[in-house]
């Protein structure tokens, strides 16, 4: 587009194209952005999955996970992998839904995941912490689980 | 737990912050915003730290005061968070998008303020303002600067918005138009309106001041 501002505008918008929102700003907002991410995970988990994905997870670790529920479930690696996972997973029509972090934890930081298919009765991805008010709870599920190299499964996600 | 059957192992993912943000910025404005509204972090900062300087400014030439600048960019990204899923890439762009909330905002803000100006031009003042001597002439780079900034928040608002989207944040027509959800024929109309009435504001303070 050709510049046919008159020059003291042009000044102004050189002087001010540095100027720049406060970093507080930022802070405050990934604040309010972490407390709608615990919202809604709590919306989607459910308090009961944690029986259930203990279960799970101790049947595919390799060897007995330490368990720390004082542990942010959330925690940024976490948030890395499902946000990776997500990107470079098979692109598949029939997945329904996001991962949706688990209540596990682990004393382990988590360095690289696996994502494990599985099926199970909707009974169980009711438990889980996977709103399955459509699905019956004896049908069959087919399920993603995040798998992290301690055997832990710390997300799932429906595939439909 | 003996009615779990294992599957497929599908795929091992190495956690790596670094690809992640590559792999955001690759995503389209849509999903980056259906993200957000989910509480993705790295979503919102990818839109964010692309978009708060513009907001930002675009805020503080509307209204001329920093604390309520911050305010406003504030609760844009908020209302972002809240609502992204008003967004139509078919429509229009993210940043566009984003001008018309903090405008809405602003807006809001300002309805209950008088304006601080309301002089309309008649056409013999239209003419003034486009001849005569050029006010930068006069002034120090940092006076005009100054001078300028305070008469761009003087404007009345159709034409303050037209300015700071325009010839400010340098939007083109087409994303202003969008932004102030109007036709671009009007936005090019509020511009040189806008303009004029800048010229003779600065041409005012120089006769005053130099």
């Amino acid at each position: 587009m050709k510049d046919d501002r008159p020059i003291w505008l042009t000044s102004l918008a050189e002087a001010d194209r540095g100027t720049d929102a406060p970093d507080s700003i930022e802070a405050r907002l990934q604040g309010a952005l972490r407390r709608r991410r615990v919202i809604h995970t709590v919306k989607r988990s459910g308090a009961v999955g944690i029986v259930a994905a203990l279960a799970v997870s101790l049947w595919l670790a390799p060897k007995k996970p330490v368990l720390n529920e004082g542990l942010d479930p959330a925690d940024d690696s976490l948030l890395d992998a499902i946000s990776e996972a997500t990107l470079l997973a098979p692109d598949d029509d029939s997945i329904g839904e996001d991962f949706v972090p688990t209540k596990l934890a682990s004393e382990q930081p988590l360095e690289s995941v696996r994502i494990v298919r599985v099926s199970l009765p909707g009974g169980a991805l009711t438990r889980y912490g996977v709103p399955a008010s459509e699905i019956s709870a004896n049908a069959e599920v087919t399920a993603d689980l995040l798998v992290g190299q301690d055997g832990i499964a710390r997300a799932i996600r429906v595939v439909k | 737990m003996q009615h779990l059957k294992l599957t497929a192992v599908l795929t091992d993912i190495p956690v790596d912050r670094r690809k992640i943000q590559q792999a955001m910025g690759d995503l389209n404005e849509q999903e980056l915003l259906r993200r957000i509204t989910a509480g993705d972090q790295r979503a919102f900062t990818v839109v964010y730290r692309e978009w708060k300087g513009p907001i930002y400014r675009f805020a503080w030439h509307m209204s001329g005061n920093v604390p309520i600048a911050e305010e406003v960019m504030q609760e844009t990204f908020l209302a972002l968070m809240q609502r992204s899923s008003g967004f139509d890439a078919a429509k229009g762009t993210l940043g566009s998008y984003l001008f018309g909330i903090t405008r809405n905002i602003l807006s809001k803000r300002m309805r209950d303020e008088n304006s601080r100006d309301t002089l309309e031009l008649s056409g013999e003042e239209s003419e003034a303002a486009s001849t005569g001597p050029d006010p930068w002439a006069a002034l120090s780079r940092q006076e005009l600067i100054d001078t300028v900034r305070t008469a761009v928040v003087s404007l009345p608002m159709p034409y303050r918005e037209a300015v700071a989207l325009c010839d400010l944040e340098e939007l083109s027509y087409e994303a202003a138009a969008q932004a102030l959800d109007c036709p671009v024929g009007t936005v090019r109309s509020r511009l040189s309106r806008g303009r004029l009435l800048l010229g003779m504001k600065l041409k005012e303070f120089a006769r005053i001041h130099v």
